[in-house]
């Protein structure tokens, strides 16, 4: 799992690489979580590249976002390949974290 | 371990802890690819495994001792069947509660969807607790 982050003047971009199961997010949920939540960074996910996400994933999607909300911040997740947008629906994740389909429009969201 | 070939399935054993869930993560893949199963197939058994490893790593002992898991892969003519053994405390996956419906990010509970997911992927779930004391969980999936 690769993740690359982004810090702009007020948002972080998280570009995640690979697949979002269990030890994939043990390799990425520390450094992704202590690069966004102290400072309350509005962040933006770029899903584009993930193709296959669990329960863990959700549950590190979940847990951050809940942690920036505190600090007056809010998480967008955008452009999930097809797996990872069938898990989204499952579990009704969008009434939960705002998925846009694209990265201008998740920033526009998150600004 | 490594996994033991049979005619149309595999099975293995693992360690409780998160290289044995890549271990088995890596032997389910190698197995798919061998037989060819689509990538929708492949998700799907991909999603299930590792849903019910993490599920018996992180809650089914209540000791800090590293315990076997005992998982199996098979297919059959239209249908692909993973099986987990553990020797945990008893607990069917099939009586967990549905996750609530949170309807706003301040009422979502962070965990809890797993064995949602398992349940929407599979086609049939059983379940026994063996006089031996172990656990045994399986999960029938349409192939694709």
């Amino acid at each position: 799992m690769d993740m690359e982050i982004t810090l702009l003047e007020n948002i972080a971009r998280v570009r995640l690489k690979g697949r979002l199961d269990t030890p994939g997010v043990d390799q990425v949920e520390a450094r992704f979580t202590a690069s966004v939540v102290p400072g309350g960074k509005n962040t933006v996910v770029d899903l584009s590249q993930v193709s296959f996400i669990a329960s863990m994933g959700l549950r590190m999607f979940i847990g951050i976002a809940k942690a920036l909300k505190r600090h007056n911040a809010r998480m967008v997740l955008f452009a999930p390949q097809s797996q990872v947008n069938e898990v989204f629906e499952t579990v009704l994740l969008r009434e939960i974290l705002p998925i846009v389909a694209d990265e201008a429009e998740a920033v526009r969201f998150a600004s | 371990m490594p996994p033991e070939n049979g005619d149309n399935g595999i099975s293995l054993t693992i360690p409780s802890t998160l290289a044995g869930l890549k271990e088995g993560s890596e032997a389910l893949s190698g197995w798919l690819s061998r037989w060819n199963m689509g990538e929708e197939t492949s998700n799907r058994a991909h999603l299930v495994f590792d849903e019910i490893v993490t599920n018996i790593i992180r809650y089914a002992f209540d000791d800090k001792r590293e315990h076997r898991i005992e998982i199996s892969f098979r297919f059959g003519v239209d249908s692909l069947t993973l099986s987990f053994d553990d020797d945990g405390l008893p607990f069917d996956p099939r009586s967990a509660p549905e996750p609530v419906k949170a309807g706003s990010l301040a009422k979502a509970a962070i965990g809890g969807r797993g064995l949602l997911l398992v349940r929407k992927a599979a086609r049939r779930l059983e379940y026994q607790r063996s006089a031996s004391g172990l656990n045994r969980f399986s999960v029938e999936l349409a192939r694709a």
